[in-house]
């Protein structure tokens, strides 16, 4: 989660934003891009479609004006328009399977072999990949990002309970899948 | 494996990093709100400013509740309901407007400890004066 100082500074640069400053943009991007280039990757499960969903939520922030300066929780607010811009980008396609629907023809590993063993390298990503998408988010944001159940049931329009359910199953859920692969192994 | 094993595996899990090129595609292609920023919406956007409001209008309504303080109550209009009562009820009689006026007027007479009765009052008044403007 960030710090207060971290906010105060996200705030001021959201301000700054408003107005028109393309340092501010450039400093928001360095602070956020990395966490919100995850998260549209744990929704879209494609490198270029994240992308274009991190591009998309940036051109919204500079085009938003001075409704940033009533922003109270920069990073939540950044995430929660990258959310509905991927909501949006589902309902506007035809049959809604962009997203979830791509295992045959785009999806990419995002499991490397950079883990420390050949347990770790079957891997959670591999695991992760088989929850659906609201479950994957709501353990991304969770567990990686630091966000908490309230703030990701705000973010994601869902009530606080929703949120942690769909962490817990998603979790029990991984745990399975892991057990599962661990057991196969000799 | 516990739930807290699951969850370093996903947070050791090797996340793509966002391509360099995605910095310079946004940076330049990025359009700012035309609008400046205004002082009015500074005020408006402003946390500081909207709890100093809503503490002077608590405040406001405070001084004036206090016993001694001169600003006039604020009391419900809730005379339309009876007035529309009583011309619904001579209407469903087939009685005459004015006749309807007498009958409700010295049923409020006769029944003087009616807790309604300035209400009713009042109430009669208010027909009386929409009748006449009719």
């Amino acid at each position: 989660m960030p710090s207060a100082h971290e906010i105060r500074r996200d705030r001021e640069l959201l301000a700054a934003l408003a107005s028109g400053s393309p340092q501010a943009l450039a400093e928001l991007y360095e602070r956020h891009v990395g966490p919100l280039f995850r998260h549209a990757f744990v929704l879209t499960r494609n490198h270029s479609d994240a992308e274009d969903l991190v591009h998309v939520v940036f051109l919204k922030l500079a085009g938003t004006g001075a409704g940033l300066l009533g922003v109270r929780e920069p990073a939540a607010y950044v995430h929660r328009i990258l959310h509905t811009t991927w909501i949006d980008g589902l309902r506007r396609s035809a049959a809604g399977e962009r997203a979830t629907c791509r295992k045959d023809d785009g999806t990419e590993k995002w499991v490397h072999s950079q883990h420390r063993s050949v347990e770790e390298r079957i891997d959670a990503g591999r695991a992760l990949d088989g929850l659906p998408p609201a479950q994957r988010e709501a353990v991304l944001l969770h567990a990686v990002e630091g966000f908490s159940f309230r703030e990701i049931g705000r973010l994601t329009g869902v009530s606080l309970f929703t949120a942690a359910g769909r962490y817990r199953v998603g979790i029990a859920r991984l745990r399975e899948a892991l057990n599962r692969e661990s057991g196969d192994q000799p | 494996m516990k739930r807290i094993d699951v969850e370093d595996r996903v947070r050791r899990i090797a996340w793509p990093e966002p391509p360099a090129a995605l910095r310079k595609r946004v940076l330049s292609t990025v359009r700012f709100a035309g609008a400046p920023v205004t002082w009015s919406d500074r005020v408006w956007y402003s946390r500081r400013w909207r709890v100093a409001t809503a503490a002077a209008i608590v405040s406001a309504i405070a001084l004036a509740s206090m016993p001694g303080s001169d600003v006039p109550r604020f009391t419900p209009l809730t005379n339309a309901p009876v007035s529309q009562a009583i011309d619904e009820i001579g209407n469903e009689l087939g009685l005459a407007p004015d006749l309807t006026l007498t009958l409700a007027r010295r049923a409020m007479v006769a029944d003087s400890n009616h807790p309604m009765r300035d209400r009713i009052d009042v109430a009669l008044a208010i027909a009386e004066t929409g009748r006449d403007r009719r």
